[in-house]
């Protein structure tokens, strides 16, 4: 099944969500909606990966065209992904229709 | 030739289809983004949709011109209403909101549906899918 558009989630550390938006913008979003959220991550993850986990954090969720899904992924992994301070998890969930979206951006030149 | 009997053709009954009443409805997770002050406006609407349950939190809006970044002006205070919708009431649902995000003053908004893959619990399905009991006791479908 194609799908028109995905749903973007993008888990980071609190006063992330600037960063999550600027890299998400380069790649074509138009906007985000941040909630804000906290983690519960097992403390025997925190060892086992050798990271701190902050509690608090942002959940920013945005809608994409399918044909830019991928590269803003890679945008976010490169810039607020697990190994950043932003310590972010990002994923995609199909979105089998929308309203009250705003004409689709120009495209960009994907690098 | 007019003395032979006409054939008799049985008319074909209507095939069955999903909407039969016996037939497991999938259920949608449909995300309403609006305004913070039309909340409330919003979810009384989604209820006449036959949705039993809706999560509402505030959020920020982060879209916004080049010019209101400038000025700092670029996030403003937003709702984001998750509810759970079946599947046949999810276009009339969307419908609805797409004229309502036209017509209000103020309730300009976005809206989509994510598709759900799995619900544990026949109550639980029951309720979310506002669907009399059919079946009985409480077990995984």
């Amino acid at each position: 099944m194609k799908f028109d558009h995905e749903m973007i989630v993008c888990i980071v550390n609190a006063g992330f969500s600037e960063a999550v938006m600027d890299a998400a913008k380069e790649f074509g979003a138009r906007g985000g909606t941040v909630i804000s959220a906290r983690g519960t991550a097992a403390k025997e993850a925190e060892t086992i990966f050798k990271i701190t986990i902050q509690p608090e954090k942002e959940m920013v969720i945005i809608l994409v065209p399918s044909a830019i899904r991928n590269d803003i992924l890679h945008a976010l992994y490169r810039s607020v992904g697990l190994k950043t301070p932003g310590q972010g998890i990002a994923f995609s969930l199909p979105v089998d229709s929308a309203i009250g979206l705003t004409q689709e951006p120009p495209k960009k030149d994907v690098k | 030739m007019d003395n032979f009997p006409k054939p008799r053709v049985r008319k074909q009954r209507p095939a069955r289809t999903v909407a039969d009443s016996t037939a497991v409805k999938k259920l949608k997770l449909l995300v309403t983004v609006v305004n913070k002050n039309k909340a409330e406006f919003f979810t009384d609407l989604l209820e006449s949709f036959e949705i039993n349950m809706q999560m509402v939190t505030r959020a920020h809006g982060t879209a916004g011109s080049e010019m209101l970044h400038y000025m700092g002006l670029e996030e403003s205070e937003k709702t984001v209403i998750f509810s759970l919708i079946r599947e046949d009431q999810a276009a009339a649902a969307l419908a609805a909101l797409d004229e309502k995000f036209r017509t209000v003053r103020g309730g300009k908004g976005i809206a989509y549906t994510v598709p759900i893959s799995g619900v544990i619990g026949a109550a639980i399905y029951q309720f979310l899918s506002n669907q009399p009991t059919h079946g009985k006791g409480d077990h995984a479908q």
